[in-house]
């Protein structure tokens, strides 16, 4: 298994729905907790594509996908989204997933943890690079994307 | 697919609350969310093939 989904990598223990499209957890530190959700949504129009978001529950229940949380857990967050990526997929295995970074920061950022583990995660996954212009080709490293799709093999 | 194996070993559990929940967003992320779909929508006219 790829080592960005990698079960050993520091991660969260997250709830799952039933049916594997929202899940939450605790993102915990000295200083504070903030409660998060992963949540998968199909895109209306599409047979097989859901869209991943994920980001703070705010004091007042609401989602807040471009909070800096500075809870010093970037990693382990992203670890323990990627492992509900596993649950998604363990359920939906005719799916395929899209996403991106709330903010262009953090789509290089996902950019870079692909290409840092895009040997592993093909072992089981197909990433596909979506360019600015819409046009997709499998992901190449550090290659410039708008947002990306995975599915498994 | 492959059968993700490693599944069994994963730390979660099932909350039944959470099914169906319906979040509210914040004004930017429910933008987020819609310019993520437009970018599809308008940009993207071949989605790779399963």
């Amino acid at each position: 298994m790829s080592d960005i989904f990698n079960i050993e990598k520091p991660h969260y223990q997250f709830e799952s729905s039933p049916n594997a499209l929202v899940f939450e957890f605790d993102s915990l530190s000295d200083n504070k907790n903030i409660r998060k959700a992963v949540i998968y949504e199909e895109i209306n129009g599409y047979d097989n594509l859901f869209q991943l978001g994920f980001g703070d529950i705010t004091l007042d229940g609401k989602i807040d996908f471009i909070a800096v949380s500075k809870n010093k857990d970037r990693d382990k967050v992203l670890s323990t989204v990627a492992q509900t990526m596993l649950v998604f997929f363990d359920k939906y295995p005719d799916k395929m997933l899209y996403f991106r970074g709330s903010t262009s920061t953090r789509t290089r950022l996902y950019r870079g943890l692909i290409s840092k583990f895009i040997e592993m995660i093909e072992l089981n996954f197909k990433v596909v690079g979506l360019k600015s212009d819409g046009s997709p080709e499998v992901f190449i490293k550090n290659q410039d994307y708008t947002a990306f799709i995975i599915y498994p093999l | 697919m492959k059968k993700i194996k490693e599944i069994s070993k994963i730390r979660y559990t099932i909350n039944p609350n959470l099914q169906g929940k319906k979040y509210e967003f914040t004004p930017e992320s429910k933008d987020f969310l819609e310019k993520g779909e437009v970018f599809l929508r308008e940009n993207v006219k071949v989605l790779p093939s399963l």
